[in-house]
């Protein structure tokens, strides 16, 4: 029973408030699409188990969180253990887009990864049914410009998808599927020792004296 | 008990590394089959959950690493159990039944009850498990934990585990879950309002910043029970509004209001909104109004929440009719209608609200109430673009309120963005401009500052229309003039020159104006010329009545401040001027000159218009006499095109007045020029010039008049104080005896009855003779020799366009006389210039200069002779 373990997957979706990171994990854990709004209190987390690859399943835990800061008062440990994190913006909307970059470095902040260089974020671009009246002009120049761009530092992969329509959802949380299993299994090799060793030493028998039990 | 900083920190980090420690000890165990050991270890680490010592976000990082492990022990308990019944057919096995049983044994509760949750919750996910009654069972446990923060996050746990798991099949189901969660919800917020009352009183800051990093758990089962009213499939009749509105709102809305918490509170209702879908919004509005709002806490700002509610509404209304983009006309209509009359009875509502608010509550405070207004002029703005009422109504209540019982500078501040933001709203403001209170509230400011924030908006809106498709506003009559200026009024009236130095240091012009040197901003003079633009808005297809309101709005607003006519006046008096043009053009078209009405008309605006130039000039003539001059010429031009004779000549006379009064000694511009460049000079050389050219296209003098205009004008130059500038403008006015071209279809008055003249052109030669003696004249007694040789060349150039359109007087003999003196005069020049060797020397350069400039004009006889057979009989 214990022979075949079992691969979680950790994945955060970040980006402005309104951009649609509910609808997108809606839409990919249970086909299921609202037109009415409701902000995110805290963070939440869905689960939906996928084969990828040569048949290999694997367990994502996507973390839905809150674009509003006023809904995040406890602050951000869930990012702690993420295996791949999802900067979503809206392509109505060019703040969403230019606020990618803030949302990338909190994370790196705050999840306190090994490896900040190299760990895999990918765009989302939601929101592409809508009129393209009302698209940000230009998006293809200005979303090149933003992934191209070295010193930036946000040349990762992008999907540009509709949680209404169910346009490229499946698509983009395979990349999100492969791209969390690599990491992880480099956080296996690397970070395996650190975890499970280097506490040993420091052993905690019996916990130190609390106060009351209730 | 305080405990510092850092030692908080070190606890956090002992226990995190106790958590690692002890979870990796239970992995190990599980992953040896040992059960109970794995138990044991995980019991250690959620001991770790006990310290009362941490920080609430701390506490959550403990929270979020405890989690991750139990989901471990979770998922393993319930592959055991499919394992276990796969063993046995497939049957239920009482397993996570007995376990279940078993935890309760352990010895602290956080441990104990955070155990019975891992495996009730995996027992709730097995087939035929009692789901009720476990949740029943875990929630009555939960109470046993009464600490705020451990409780807190313990349901929180108990919240987060059960998500997938409610049981929702039936009506039954439903109403539990419903239930489970609502007590859970009031649970929590019992323990979150008493966290602020715990510890010393000294305290009570800490607490309340506790308090606020712990707020999202208390939303947690709000947003859980949204989401169950969306999934809830088992019963065909149920309409989830409804639902909301009858069993949900009402149980939440009490314990928001009885637990008279001001955090709590306000936090609470803002979850509620903000989680709760908009349809339901609109159908509990009026109770979540005046039953909820009414009833929270005094000091509680209703005007947040306010504004909360009706962003939500904007927020929905921009993405209905994003949604309805696409949709046929019909379609539209219709949703159109619905919104219209959604949003009657919504502002309805709020206005109720609103009135009952200020009723009740008489020490709010006028921020309170700015805030409410603004947000509903947002939410009429963006429902509906022509409920003008509503907005009157808004601003008939704050004038009479608010804006007209203070004075002071802060409190009307608030009330600004209410006039403001529906001026940039609007494609057209006129509308709203002419709405009665608007005007009320406007004149409610106090300080002219304030109205003038306004005004300055209202201007720069004015203007913008007209840019990106947006359609022009103009002003035909006298009504819609008064409808826009009374908000300029203002501004046209502001000083410019009453400076605050400290604020506009380094922004600032130094002008000259009638009283002498006065100091202006460059934001000033911006607003000046927007007024100038503002004028170009009044505008009527009927020409008469246009002139008629453009000379009202000077009357009545322009020249309200004689300092500030300056800028505004030539605008004024341009676009008079052109409308003038444009109607004396059609009356000379369709008329056949019959002396009529329109005639009349024309010449008794053109007489006000002269009284118009003339105030300026009263006011402005010290410094301002060029523009002056300008004007008055640019309407004679126009007078004497439409042969208003008398007009035309007395605006002449005018320009003459000016030149006498104000620039005849002039010499302060371009006076430094250097005196043998032929262009610059001074003011009262270049007016001459100005006058002439433009005296020389006018064809509907008498001749006794132009006659008397002309010698006027020469007689001008003639007296100037520098030679040159006499000699120039002498041989430049006598081509106003000689007419190249008539410039116009009809016979000219000028030459009428003039029979030697066949041409129909002006021509005096004798007196061009006479000009061209007179510049010699000048040119020969000039003292310094190279200015003299130089203008005698010019002289030269002068005869030969006389010589070229046939004046007789001018002819071959005259010139060749002309051309011997400068070669004689350039010889002389040349002998005492030969001994210098120096080939910078100035007198040397100048001479080779003008030199070069004598055979330039040399070759251009020799050309005309050679190839235009002109010239032949003049002696090079």
């Amino acid at each position: 029973m214990s022979g075949r373990k079992k691969t979680l997957l950790k994945v955060i979706i970040l980006g402005d408030s309104g951009v649609g990171k509910t609808s997108l994990m809606q839409q990919f854990v249970n086909n299921k699409f609202s037109h009415q709004y409701k902000a995110t209190i805290g963070a939440d987390f869905l689960t939906k188990e996928i084969s990828i690859d040569n048949n290999k399943q694997v367990t994502l835990q996507i973390w839905d969180t809150a674009g509003q800061e006023r809904f995040q008062s406890l602050g951000v440990a869930f990012y702690r253990g993420a295996d791949c994190c999802v900067l979503c913006f809206d392509v109505t909307n060019e703040k969403s887009l230019n606020n990618l970059s803030s949302w990338k470095d909190e994370f790196l902040v705050q999840s306190n990864v090994s490896n900040p260089q190299d760990f895999p974020f990918i765009i989302i671009g939601n929101k592409i049914d809508v009129d393209d009246s009302k698209k940000i002009p230009s998006l293809q120049k200005k979303l090149s410009n933003i992934t191209s761009n070295q010193l930036g530092g946000l040349n990762y992969p992008v999907f540009e998808t509709s949680a209404k329509d169910a346009i490229n959802v499946e698509q983009a949380f395979e990349v999100v599927a492969k791209m969390a299993l690599q990491q992880e299994e480099l956080n296996d090799i690397n970070g395996g020792v650190d975890d499970d060793y280097n506490d040993a030493i420091n052993i905690h028998l019996e916990s130190d004296n609390y106060g009351c039990a209730c | 008990m305080v405990i510092s900083t850092s030692e908080q920190t070190s606890i956090l980090q002992s226990c995190i590394s106790s958590i690692k420690n002890e979870s990796n000890l239970m992995q190990q165990s599980l992953q040896e089959g040992n059960l109970l050991q794995a138990l044991k270890h995980c019991s250690n680490f959620l001991n770790e959950l006990r310290t009362s010592q941490l920080t609430p976000k701390q506490y959550y990082e403990m929270y979020i690493m405890v989690f991750d492990a139990l989901e471990v022990l979770s998922s393993h308990l319930l592959a055991s159990y499919k394992s276990k019944s796969r063993k046995i057919g497939g049957e239920p096995t009482p397993f996570l039944a007995d376990l279940y049983e078993l935890v309760q044994y352990s010895g602290n509760i956080i441990p104990r009850l955070y155990m019975m949750i891992v495996i009730g919750t995996a027992y709730m996910a097995t087939k035929d498990a009692p789901s009720k009654e476990i949740m029943k069972d875990m929630i009555e446990m939960c109470r046993g934990v009464q600490h705020p923060i451990r409780g807190l996050f313990l349901r929180y746990y108990l919240s987060q585990r059960t998500k997938d798991l409610l049981p929702l099949d039936n009506e039954n189901d439903f109403a539990e879950t419903v239930n489970f969660l609502v007590s859970d919800f009031i649970e929590m917020n019992k323990l979150w309002v008493r966290l602020q009352h715990q510890g010393h009183s000294t305290e009570r800051e800490i607490r309340s910043r506790e308090r606020k990093e712990l707020k999202i758990l208390v939303g947690s089962n709000l947003v859980r029970l949204s989401q169950i009213i969306d999934d809830y499939k088992g019963d065909k009749d149920f309409v989830a509004v409804d639902y909301y509105k009858e069993k949900i709102f009402p149980v939440i809305t009490e314990q928001i209001i009885s637990c008279k918490d001001l955090l709590a509170q306000s936090y609470l209702v803002d979850v509620l909104i903000q989680i709760f879908p908009d349809d339901f919004h609109f159908s509990t509005l009026e109770d979540l109004l005046n039953n909820v709002f009414l009833k929270l806490h005094p000091s509680l700002k209703k005007s947040e929440l306010v504004s909360t509610l009706i962003e939500r509404f904007i927020t929905y209304h921009k993405y209905e009719s994003e949604l309805t983009d696409g949709v046929d006309k019909l379609k539209l209509e219709e949703s159109a209608n619905q919104t219209k009359k959604q949003y009657s009875k919504l502002f309805d509502l709020f206005w109720d609200f609103y009135t009952k608010l200020h009723a009740s509550n008489v020490n709010l405070s006028s921020e309170e109430h700015s805030t409410i207004l603004q947000s509903y002029i947002k939410l009429i703005l963006t429902f509906e673009d022509d409920s003008y009422s509503d907005l009157d109504k808004i601003y008939q209540f704050s004038s009479e309120h608010f804006v007209s019982k203070t004075t002071s500078d802060e409190e009307q501040k608030l009330w600004l963005d209410l006039l403001v933001s529906p001026v940039k709203h609007f494609k057209q403001i006129k509308v709203l401009l002419k709405l009665p209170f608007f005007h009320n509230l406007y004149s409610d400011f106090a300080h002219e500052d304030l109205q003038k924030k306004i005004s300055l908006q209202i201007l720069d809106k004015v203007l913008e229309m007209g840019n990106d498709d947006q359609e022009v506003e103009y002003y035909s009559s006298t009504e819609d003039i008064d409808v826009l200026f009374k908000y300029l009024l203002v501004l046209i009236q502001g000083s410019g020159s009453k400076l605050n130095s400290g604020k506009d240091l380094g922004v600032v012009q130094s002008l000259k104006l009638n009283d002498g040197e006065v100091v202006v901003s460059q934001e000033f003079l911006t607003t000046q010329e927007n007024i100038a633009k503002a004028i170009h808005l009044v505008h009527n297809d009927d020409v008469f009545n246009n002139i008629a309101n453009l000379f009202y709005l000077r009357k009545k607003y322009l020249n309200k401040n004689h300092e500030n006519i300056i800028y505004t006046y030539p605008a004024l008096i341009s676009k008079i001027l052109d409308q003038l043009r444009l109607a004396g053009l059609a009356w000379l078209r369709h008329s056949r000159r019959e002396p009529n009405n329109e005639d009349l008309l024309i010449t008794s605006n053109f007489k006000n218009l002269s009284v118009i130039i003339d105030e300026l000039y009263q006011h402005h003539q010290q410094f301002n006499s060029e523009l002056v001059l300008n004007l008055y010429l640019n309407a004679a031009t126009v007078a004497d095109q439409l042969k208003q004779e008398s007009i035309a000549y007395e605006l002449y006379t005018r320009c003459f007045i000016v030149y006498e009064e104000n620039l005849i000694l002039s010499s302060s511009r371009s006076s430094s020029r250097h005196p043998y460049a032929s262009l610059g000079g001074s003011l009262s050389y270049n007016s001459i010039i100005q006058i002439a050219s433009k005296l020389a296209n006018s064809r509907y003098f008498s001749k006794e008049n132009y006659d008397s205009l002309i010698t006027k004008l020469t007689l001008y130059g003639s007296k100037l104080l520098k030679r040159h500038e006499q000699c120039r403008s002498v041989y430049y006015c006598a081509h106003l005896w000689w007419w190249c071209d008539l410039l116009t279809d009809d016979s000219s008055p000028t030459v009428d009855g003039d029979a030697a003249n066949g041409s129909g052109l002006y021509k005096d030669s004798k007196r061009v003779l006479e000009c061209m003696q007179k510049s010699l004249r000048v040119a020969d007694s000039c003292i310094d020799p190279y200015l003299s040789l130089k203008l005698f060349v010019e002289i030269l150039n002068r005869c030969l366009i006389f010589s070229i359109y046939g004046n007789s007087l001018i002819n071959s003999r005259y010139i060749s006389g002309l051309i011997e003196l400068i070669k004689t005069n350039l010889e002389n020049l040349n002998d005492e210039n030969s001994g210098k060797k120096d080939a910078n020397d100035p007198e040397r350069l100048l001479l080779e200069q003008i030199q070069t400039y004598f055979q330039r004009t040399l070759d251009y006889i020799d050309f005309q002779r050679r190839y235009e057979d002109r010239f032949q009989d003049i002696v090079i």
